[in-house]
């Protein structure tokens, strides 16, 4: 018997992360888990943050020299920026720091604007699109050697991409528990040697209400959307921080929000981002392992993970 | 005792009316228990394979949806939202 789950929340990523584990693990018990788990993402907020001058992250952004030493993570980063865009063919580029910074996220954020309000002062809607050429093509990554090499001024933005990923790291230190789950600031990584099932609800943007719940024993879940990080900029345009490549300015596509269920969380957080930013027109396409999307209007559309998936776990168990 | 003369031969065994009555009673109360073990024999299997079958039905589905009876621990639901 995997015994009674611990958990413990806290404040990290100018949010709110979470560790649920139940079992021993191979190395740790259950409360040496849900401590390892805070620890790493405590200090990875410190490395990876944007807004600390000192943050490993703004070392990296600031460099002058095109090949740049870089820890392990900080290395695998910047290859998810780069294997990110590839994948969207450059509609999630996290190379966009000079634009977000141009919209007014320069900090952390206080109280998001109203979500009906941003939508009330936006632009007519389109999808997103990439930019050409864009920087992220100038990243080289070689992680035998621990090098990021790109053209000075180039720089990364951690954003969910380091959550995804860190949730992703985090699963695989933990996967000889009977059970846990990982909350990463939203992006959730889900797991277990037990196989156990575990309800994922999945958050409204506009009244905080569960719009809907999947039940899941192995996946990834994040979820993306322009409510949560929200200003008005100095022009008084309703701003967020998902940014349409193309123009360098936040994307308003009819899309509010899109959870998106994959294999490991990296790759949901790269699917929900790319659907929100592609349009209601596009956003089915990226939630081929299932997900939510919520519109403009409120309504919401729930894709289902295909049947395969379940089968599939099933001959695990057995 | 005279040892040299042979043994009289015995008389061919009697198969008289009652002797005949007696091994047909026997012979039927022999079928009579074979087909009692083995009506016994049938009810009990098909009793296991109904039990299984219908156990089976019950655990099934409730495997194949992933609410493993064996793997009972309790978790926690989470959220996922914008971050």
């Amino acid at each position: 018997m995997a015994g009674a789950e611990l958990s413990e929340r806290f404040d990290c990523f100018g949010s709110s992360c979470a560790a649920f584990v139940a079992g021993a693990g191979e190395q740790r018990s259950a409360r040496d888990a849900v401590e390892l788990v805070r620890h790493r993402l405590e200090d990875w907020h410190v490395r990876f943050s944007r807004f600390l001058p000192d943050s490993e992250l703004s070392r990296l952004n600031a460099d002058p020299r095109w090949e740049v030493p870089a820890s392990p993570l900080m290395a695998r980063l910047a290859q998810t920026v780069r294997v990110a865009a590839f994948l969207t063919d450059g509609l999630v580029d996290a190379t966009l720091v000079d634009e977000i910074e141009a919209a007014g996220y320069r900090d952390d954020l206080g109280e998001p604007l109203a979500l009906e309000t941003a939508l009330g002062l936006a632009p007519p809607r389109k999808p997103a699109a990439p930019r050409r050429p864009a920087s992220w093509q100038s990243i080289e990554v070689n992680l035998a050697r621990r090098t990021v090499t790109r053209p000075p001024g180039v720089r990364l933005d951690s954003g969910g991409l380091a959550k995804g990923l860190f949730a992703d790291v985090l699963a695989a230190r933990l996967a000889s528990h009977a059970s846990f789950a990982i909350d990463c600031a939203g992006d959730l990584s889900i797991g277990g040697a037990h196989g156990v099932t575990r309800p994922v609800e999945v958050e409204s943007p506009f009244d905080g209400s569960v719009l809907h719940t999947f039940e899941l024993r192995r996946a990834g879940v994040a979820t993306s959307g322009i409510g949560r990080r929200s200003w008005l900029d100095r022009d008084g345009r309703s701003a967020h921080h998902l940014l349409d490549p193309s123009t360098g300015k936040p994307a308003f596509t009819g899309i509010v929000q899109v959870t998106a269920l994959a294999p490991s969380a990296l790759v949901a957080e790269i699917y929900a981002k790319a659907a929100t930013l592609g349009g209601p027109r596009a956003a089915p396409a990226w939630l081929r392992h299932g997900g939510v999307i919520v519109l403009d209007d409120g309504s919401h559309q729930v894709i289902e993970p295909p049947a395969e998936v379940t089968l599939g776990e099933l001959s695990v168990l057995s | 005792m005279d040892s040299s003369r042979p043994p009289a031969p015995r008389p061919p065994s009697s198969t008289g009316p009652e002797q005949l009555d007696a091994r047909t009673l026997a012979r039927s109360r022999r079928d009579a228990l074979r087909r009692r073990a083995r009506r016994i024999r049938r009810s009990v299997a098909a009793t296991a394979a109904a039990l299984f079958s219908a156990l089976f039905l019950v655990v099934y589905p409730q495997l194949a949806s992933g609410h493993d009876p064996a793997l009972s621990a309790s978790v926690s639901p989470v959220t996922t939202s914008q971050s």
